[in-house]
């Protein structure tokens, strides 16, 4: 059965790219807020289990289709594992190479001010 | 507790090489001379003249000098002779690699140059493309009697349009199976956009590429030139030219945009778990500077590339890291190598004795022989 937990005050993720780190039962959870959204991902990287909520949130780069021109797609939702760098899309939890690769992510609810993260 | 963890049941294990259908080798070597290339070269030709003005002194003609003599290490082809100033005197024809590949079991064998491995560190591009010219007609000439052996046709990298040239010239030819690109040595290395008329031509006839690395040259930069010895340099350079080549192919999407086999020669297993792992940890962390490949690097390596044996780099123990190393690359990617006519052959018994009690029949079957007469089409 889940049951939400509160995370945080919804003052707290005023801002897209803002985020806090809590403890849920035992375990780290970061919720982001992108977008106008707000996005609960473990703070637990799946390569070596470093604090991967830690790290930098980066857009990605992407190519045309004839593979040359280069661009950076200023769509920040990639965070960055400050260990060695894996990165995981916090919209899914994915890795945007390899879907296979992923982390777990939670539902978020905001009730009254207050920012709950479900499991 | 590895040796009896890894262990397979009696049932499933072929009893030794007897057992085994066909053993197919990928990398039995000719030995051409100067002398045998010049008979296949316009007399009127410039690269004639500039062989002719060698005195057939093969390190003239390829890369030189070597870090340090390798006299000794010649001399362990069997011969007492000085070796100072003819080390490559003799030709090692394909009827005599023939008969020595039939000793110890082999059935078929894809031909490799030895000269003309050195062909990438030729300096001029005239020359380059006229020796591997050369070589083929030799090699076409020499497999025409022997009905065991197959070959693959070398081009020099320095020119990859006369490159593709040459693909289209032998691809009908019966005894061509695949192309050979030198390894070692090749700048800028093999993916670089400049191959791909040599990619786009292999493609097209449906011919592998395979890739053996050598030594006693100047193939790996800069460190090569501090080796003392000519051990220092052959214990390393073959894995690092070819991790080299193999991470530039797929980092630029070669694997993505041709359908290619490639055959990874000269260097053995042993390095390919850790690097295929590297490339994927580094895909995942730094992807966004990739951006030609699709899917993880190792399932490029998975579908396109073919590792193969020799040298199998063992300790004189008969423990099961050989097995493990066929295991972790995969049974279907691995393919079994001599390296004949050289001191550091290995013989398909060798295989045997080693992976018989690791391996299931199927798979050692496969090693031996069942991936490259795929691969080949033989």
């Amino acid at each position: 059965m889940t049951e939400r937990y509160p995370v945080a005050d919804a003052t707290e993720l005023s801002e897209d790219g803002s985020r806090v780190i809590a403890e849920v039962r035992g375990q780290e959870i970061a919720v982001f807020r992108h977008d106008g959204d707000y996005y609960a991902v473990a703070n637990y990287c799946i390569h070596q289990g470093g604090p991967l909520c830690e790290g930098a949130l980066s857009g990605r780069m992407t190519t045309s289709e004839d593979g040359w021109d280069w661009r950076y797609d200023e769509d920040e939702k990639y965070v960055v594992c400050p260990w060695h760098g894996w990165q995981f899309d916090i919209t899914t939890g994915r890795s945007p190479k390899d879907e296979r690769y992923a982390v777990p992510t939670y539902d978020v609810e905001v009730d009254d001010g207050t920012v709950y993260a479900v499991r | 507790m590895l040796d009896s963890a890894l262990q397979i049941d009696e049932a499933e294990r072929v009893s030794g090489l007897a057992d085994v259908d066909r053993v197919v080798d990928v990398d039995a070597q000719v030995q051409e001379t100067p002398g045998d290339l010049l008979e296949h070269m316009d007399e009127s030709s410039g690269a004639h003249r500039v062989i002719s003005l060698t005195d057939l002194h093969h390190d003239m003609i390829y890369a030189g000098p070597s870090s340090y003599p390798l006299y000794e290490y010649k001399r362990t082809n069997g011969t007492e002779e000085p070796v100072a100033t003819d080390d490559v005197g003799d030709s090692i024809g394909a009827a005599a690699v023939a008969e020595r590949a039939g000793a110890v079991g082999v059935e078929t064998g894809v031909v490799n140059p030895t000269l003309n491995l050195g062909l990438s560190e030729v300096n001029n591009d005239r020359f380059a493309v006229a020796l591997a010219t050369a070589y083929n007609d030799w090699l076409l000439a020499e497999l025409d009697a022997t009905p065991e052996l197959v070959g693959n046709a070398v081009v020099a990298p320095q020119h990859p349009e006369r490159a593709a040239e040459e693909i289209d010239r032998v691809a009908d030819e019966d005894d061509i199976v695949g192309i050979q690109l030198p390894a070692s040595g090749v700048m800028p290395p093999l993916g670089h956009r400049q191959y791909r008329p040599i990619y786009d031509a292999a493609d097209a006839h449906g011919l592998p590429i395979a890739m053996k690395s050598t030594v006693g040259n100047k193939s790996f930069g800069q460190q090569y030139w501090w080796a003392q010895s000519f051990p220092e340099d052959f214990v390393y350079q073959h894995s690092f030219v070819q991790m080299r080549n193999v991470t530039s192919l797929l980092f630029e999407g070669v694997p993505e945009r041709y359908d290619v086999d490639f055959v990874v020669q000269g260097a053995g297993l042993g390095f390919v778990p850790f690097f295929t792992y590297r490339l994927d940890d580094h895909y995942l962390e730094l992807g966004y500077e990739l951006p030609a490949l699709s899917q993880l690097p190792s399932a490029y390596l998975s579908e396109s590339f073919h590792w193969a044996t020799q040298p199998m780099d063992q300790s004189g123990q008969s423990l099961p890291y050989f097995p493990a190393m066929v295991d972790m690359v995969g049974p279907d990617n691995v393919v079994f190598a001599s390296d004949l006519p050289h001191a550091v052959t290995d013989t398909p018994g060798t295989l045997v004795d080693r992976l018989a009690a690791y391996l299931p029949a199927d798979d050692l079957e496969a090693v031996l022989g069942g991936n490259a007469e795929r691969l080949y089409e033989l």
